[in-house]
Protein backbone atom coordinates (compact mmCIF):
# COMPACT_ATOMS: atom_id res chain seq x y z
CA UNK A 1 0.00 0.00 0.00
CA UNK A 2 3.19 2.21 0.56
CA UNK A 3 1.78 3.53 3.81
CA UNK A 4 2.09 2.94 7.67
CA UNK A 5 -0.30 1.60 8.81
CA UNK A 6 1.06 1.66 12.55
CA UNK A 7 2.76 3.72 14.42
CA UNK A 8 5.38 2.14 16.94
CA UNK A 9 6.27 2.96 19.85
CA UNK A 10 8.13 0.40 21.82
CA UNK A 11 6.28 -2.80 22.33
CA UNK A 12 2.85 -0.44 21.47
CA UNK A 13 1.64 -0.07 18.10
CA UNK A 14 -1.02 2.74 17.44
CA UNK A 15 -3.23 2.63 14.16
CA UNK A 16 -1.64 5.90 12.16
CA UNK A 17 -5.17 7.89 10.22
CA UNK A 18 -4.41 5.47 7.53
CA UNK A 19 -4.40 2.25 9.56
CA UNK A 20 -7.94 3.80 11.09
CA UNK A 21 -9.38 4.17 7.85
CA UNK A 22 -8.16 0.90 6.49
CA UNK A 23 -9.46 -1.15 9.98
CA UNK A 24 -12.86 0.38 9.37
CA UNK A 25 -12.94 -1.00 6.07
CA UNK A 26 -11.03 -4.36 6.93
CA UNK A 27 -13.80 -5.12 9.78
CA UNK A 28 -16.89 -4.48 8.23
CA UNK A 29 -15.48 -6.66 4.92
CA UNK A 30 -14.96 -9.59 7.72
CA UNK A 31 -17.79 -8.84 9.46
CA UNK A 32 -19.61 -9.75 6.41
CA UNK A 33 -17.94 -12.69 5.35
CA UNK A 34 -18.19 -13.81 9.32
CA UNK A 35 -21.96 -13.54 8.61
CA UNK A 36 -22.27 -15.56 5.30
CA UNK A 37 -20.27 -18.28 6.92
CA UNK A 38 -22.09 -18.20 9.86
CA UNK A 39 -25.31 -18.47 8.18
CA UNK A 40 -24.26 -21.14 6.21
CA UNK A 41 -22.63 -23.32 9.18
CA UNK A 42 -26.03 -23.49 11.05
CA UNK A 43 -28.54 -24.67 8.93
CA UNK A 44 -30.69 -24.28 12.14
CA UNK A 45 -32.76 -20.99 11.72
CA UNK A 46 -30.11 -18.35 12.44
CA UNK A 47 -30.16 -15.87 15.02
CA UNK A 48 -30.33 -12.27 12.73
CA UNK A 49 -27.65 -10.37 12.53
CA UNK A 50 -28.15 -6.41 12.32
CA UNK A 51 -24.83 -4.05 11.84
CA UNK A 52 -24.97 -0.84 12.86
CA UNK A 53 -22.43 1.72 11.27
CA UNK A 54 -22.60 4.89 12.85
CA UNK A 55 -20.52 7.12 14.59
CA UNK A 56 -18.90 7.40 17.67
CA UNK A 57 -21.09 9.88 18.78
CA UNK A 58 -23.86 8.57 17.94
CA UNK A 59 -23.32 5.19 19.14
CA UNK A 60 -22.47 6.38 23.00
CA UNK A 61 -24.90 9.20 23.07
CA UNK A 62 -27.78 7.67 20.87
CA UNK A 63 -27.68 4.29 20.69
CA UNK A 64 -26.15 3.22 23.57
CA UNK A 65 -29.00 4.22 26.21
CA UNK A 66 -31.41 2.52 23.70
CA UNK A 67 -29.60 -0.72 23.49
CA UNK A 68 -30.16 -2.67 26.54
CA UNK A 69 -33.78 -2.29 26.13
CA UNK A 70 -33.87 -3.54 22.51
CA UNK A 71 -31.70 -6.52 23.09
CA UNK A 72 -34.17 -7.27 26.36
CA UNK A 73 -36.86 -6.84 23.48
CA UNK A 74 -35.46 -8.70 20.70
CA UNK A 75 -32.88 -11.30 22.36
CA UNK A 76 -33.21 -13.02 18.24
CA UNK A 77 -31.46 -10.11 16.97
CA UNK A 78 -27.74 -10.24 17.74
CA UNK A 79 -26.28 -6.72 17.31
CA UNK A 80 -22.84 -5.55 15.79
CA UNK A 81 -22.01 -1.68 16.28
CA UNK A 82 -19.43 -0.47 14.35
CA UNK A 83 -18.76 3.24 14.80
CA UNK A 84 -16.42 5.03 12.87
CA UNK A 85 -15.60 8.35 11.54
CA UNK A 86 -15.14 7.15 8.43
CA UNK A 87 -18.24 6.05 6.65
CA UNK A 88 -17.62 9.52 5.57
CA UNK A 89 -15.17 9.29 3.34
CA UNK A 90 -16.36 9.73 0.05
CA UNK A 91 -15.19 8.37 -2.99
CA UNK A 92 -15.28 10.22 -6.04
CA UNK A 93 -18.74 10.34 -7.52
CA UNK A 94 -21.02 11.07 -4.10
CA UNK A 95 -22.53 13.98 -5.22
CA UNK A 96 -24.98 14.32 -2.21
CA UNK A 97 -25.80 12.91 1.09
CA UNK A 98 -29.48 12.71 3.31
CA UNK A 99 -29.60 13.53 6.80
CA UNK A 100 -32.23 11.35 8.08
CA UNK A 101 -34.28 8.47 6.41
CA UNK A 102 -37.53 8.83 5.03
CA UNK A 103 -40.38 5.98 5.95
CA UNK A 104 -38.96 5.42 9.18
CA UNK A 105 -37.46 6.73 12.17
CA UNK A 106 -37.37 10.81 11.09
CA UNK A 107 -40.32 12.00 12.24
CA UNK A 108 -39.94 10.41 15.61
CA UNK A 109 -36.73 11.95 16.35
CA UNK A 110 -37.63 14.47 18.73
CA UNK A 111 -36.80 18.10 17.27
CA UNK A 112 -33.58 18.29 19.75
CA UNK A 113 -32.23 15.02 18.11
CA UNK A 114 -33.14 16.41 14.91
CA UNK A 115 -31.07 18.86 15.25
CA UNK A 116 -28.12 17.76 16.58
CA UNK A 117 -28.40 15.31 13.53
CA UNK A 118 -28.35 18.08 11.25
CA UNK A 119 -25.64 20.05 13.42
CA UNK A 120 -22.90 16.36 13.17
CA UNK A 121 -23.98 15.42 9.80
CA UNK A 122 -23.22 19.27 8.28
CA UNK A 123 -19.82 19.23 10.45
CA UNK A 124 -19.02 15.52 8.62
CA UNK A 125 -19.95 16.60 5.36
CA UNK A 126 -18.29 19.59 5.47
CA UNK A 127 -19.05 21.00 2.33
CA UNK A 128 -17.75 17.96 0.68
CA UNK A 129 -20.99 17.32 -1.30
CA UNK A 130 -24.48 18.43 -1.54
CA UNK A 131 -26.85 18.38 1.62
CA UNK A 132 -29.85 17.38 1.40
CA UNK A 133 -32.03 17.17 5.00
CA UNK A 134 -34.77 15.07 5.88
CA UNK A 135 -37.22 17.00 7.49
CA UNK A 136 -40.42 15.27 8.10
CA UNK A 137 -42.32 15.98 11.48
CA UNK A 138 -45.17 14.71 12.69
CA UNK A 139 -47.18 18.52 12.40
CA UNK A 140 -46.69 21.08 9.93
CA UNK A 141 -45.30 23.93 12.67
CA UNK A 142 -42.36 21.50 13.39
CA UNK A 143 -41.69 20.34 9.64
CA UNK A 144 -41.51 24.64 8.75
CA UNK A 145 -39.07 24.91 11.74
CA UNK A 146 -36.97 21.82 11.12
CA UNK A 147 -36.44 22.64 7.14
CA UNK A 148 -35.84 26.37 8.55
CA UNK A 149 -33.12 24.47 10.42
CA UNK A 150 -32.04 22.52 7.37
CA UNK A 151 -31.48 25.98 5.13
CA UNK A 152 -29.13 27.44 8.13
CA UNK A 153 -26.65 24.35 8.29
CA UNK A 154 -26.53 24.49 4.36
CA UNK A 155 -29.30 22.38 3.28
CA UNK A 156 -29.38 22.78 -0.65
CA UNK A 157 -32.58 20.35 -0.88
CA UNK A 158 -35.14 19.19 1.37
CA UNK A 159 -37.49 15.66 1.46
CA UNK A 160 -40.53 16.16 3.70
CA UNK A 161 -43.17 13.29 4.00
CA UNK A 162 -47.04 14.89 4.75
CA UNK A 163 -47.62 14.43 8.26
CA UNK A 164 -49.72 11.34 8.98
CA UNK A 165 -47.75 9.30 6.16
CA UNK A 166 -46.37 7.43 9.18
CA UNK A 167 -48.74 5.03 10.33
CA UNK A 168 -52.13 6.61 8.82
CA UNK A 169 -55.71 4.85 9.01
CA UNK A 170 -57.40 3.66 5.82
CA UNK A 171 -59.04 7.03 5.40
CA UNK A 172 -55.55 8.91 5.96
CA UNK A 173 -54.14 6.50 3.71
CA UNK A 174 -56.91 7.24 0.96
CA UNK A 175 -56.41 11.36 1.29
CA UNK A 176 -52.74 10.51 1.15
CA UNK A 177 -52.90 9.77 -2.91
CA UNK A 178 -51.04 12.09 -4.74
CA UNK A 179 -49.06 13.54 -1.81
CA UNK A 180 -46.38 11.19 -2.14
CA UNK A 181 -42.49 12.19 -0.89
CA UNK A 182 -42.21 15.86 -1.71
CA UNK A 183 -38.87 16.94 -2.90
CA UNK A 184 -37.73 20.60 -3.25
CA UNK A 185 -35.33 20.09 -5.93
CA UNK A 186 -34.13 23.79 -6.24
CA UNK A 187 -31.61 25.21 -3.73
CA UNK A 188 -33.18 26.78 -1.09
CA UNK A 189 -32.41 30.42 -1.03
CA UNK A 190 -34.24 31.36 2.63
CA UNK A 191 -37.71 29.47 3.10
CA UNK A 192 -39.37 32.89 1.77
CA UNK A 193 -43.05 33.19 1.87
CA UNK A 194 -44.22 31.71 -1.06
CA UNK A 195 -42.54 28.55 -0.33
CA UNK A 196 -44.07 28.51 2.84
CA UNK A 197 -47.78 28.73 1.50
CA UNK A 198 -46.82 26.23 -0.77
CA UNK A 199 -45.24 23.64 2.09
CA UNK A 200 -48.85 24.34 4.13
CA UNK A 201 -51.18 24.02 1.10
CA UNK A 202 -49.26 20.56 0.95
CA UNK A 203 -49.38 19.97 4.45
CA UNK A 204 -53.00 21.50 5.13
CA UNK A 205 -55.28 18.56 3.62
CA UNK A 206 -54.13 16.27 5.69
CA UNK A 207 -54.40 18.22 9.55
CA UNK A 208 -56.06 16.70 11.65
CA UNK B 1 -14.69 -18.77 -17.16
CA UNK B 2 -12.33 -20.41 -18.96
CA UNK B 3 -8.57 -21.31 -17.06
CA UNK B 4 -7.26 -17.53 -17.58
CA UNK B 5 -4.03 -17.52 -19.79
CA UNK B 6 -2.16 -14.18 -17.48
CA UNK B 7 -2.16 -13.74 -14.24
CA UNK B 8 -5.41 -12.24 -12.56
CA UNK B 9 -3.72 -8.66 -11.29
CA UNK B 10 -7.17 -8.24 -9.36
CA UNK B 11 -7.01 -11.38 -7.55
CA UNK B 12 -3.42 -11.03 -6.86
CA UNK B 13 -3.50 -7.69 -5.99
CA UNK B 14 -5.96 -8.36 -2.93
CA UNK B 15 -4.32 -8.56 0.77
CA UNK B 16 -4.50 -11.84 1.27
CA UNK B 17 -6.95 -12.40 4.14
CA UNK B 18 -4.33 -13.55 7.04
CA UNK B 19 -2.76 -10.70 6.35
CA UNK B 20 -5.72 -8.76 7.57
CA UNK B 21 -6.47 -10.89 10.38
CA UNK B 22 -3.05 -10.06 11.45
CA UNK B 23 -3.58 -6.58 11.09
CA UNK B 24 -6.68 -6.33 12.89
CA UNK B 25 -5.51 -8.20 15.92
CA UNK B 26 -2.57 -5.71 15.92
CA UNK B 27 -5.10 -3.26 15.96
CA UNK B 28 -7.22 -4.57 18.66
CA UNK B 29 -4.67 -5.31 20.75
CA UNK B 30 -2.20 -2.17 20.44
CA UNK B 31 0.48 -4.91 20.35
CA UNK B 32 2.12 -7.57 17.63
CA UNK B 33 3.11 -9.71 20.66
CA UNK B 34 -0.51 -9.77 21.74
CA UNK B 35 -1.84 -10.24 18.19
CA UNK B 36 0.23 -12.69 18.10
CA UNK B 37 -0.52 -14.76 21.01
CA UNK B 38 -4.34 -14.38 20.31
CA UNK B 39 -3.84 -15.95 16.53
CA UNK B 40 -1.51 -18.31 18.11
CA UNK B 41 1.31 -17.72 15.59
CA UNK B 42 5.09 -16.11 16.55
CA UNK B 43 5.06 -12.22 16.78
CA UNK B 44 7.55 -12.86 13.60
CA UNK B 45 4.59 -14.02 11.56
CA UNK B 46 2.32 -11.20 12.79
CA UNK B 47 5.27 -8.23 11.99
CA UNK B 48 5.51 -9.60 8.88
CA UNK B 49 2.13 -9.29 7.79
CA UNK B 50 1.88 -6.00 8.68
CA UNK B 51 5.03 -5.24 7.01
CA UNK B 52 3.20 -7.04 3.78
CA UNK B 53 0.44 -4.81 3.80
CA UNK B 54 2.49 -1.62 4.35
CA UNK B 55 4.50 -2.14 1.67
Amino acid sequence: MGTELFERTGRQVVLTPDGEMFRDAAQLSFTNILQATERLRKQTPVRQALTVCCTPAFASMWLQPRLPQHLEARPDVEITVLATQNFLSMDAGVHGLVLGSGTGQHPYLSETECNQLYAVGARRINGRCNLICQTSALNGEEVLRRSRRAESIGAVGLMVLPPYFEGPTVIKAAQLRGFGTGYVRKPLRGLNAAQEAVLRAALAPLAP
Amino acid sequence: MATPLEPDSTLLGMPSLSAIKAFLAAAKYRSFTGAASALCVTQAAVSKQVKELET
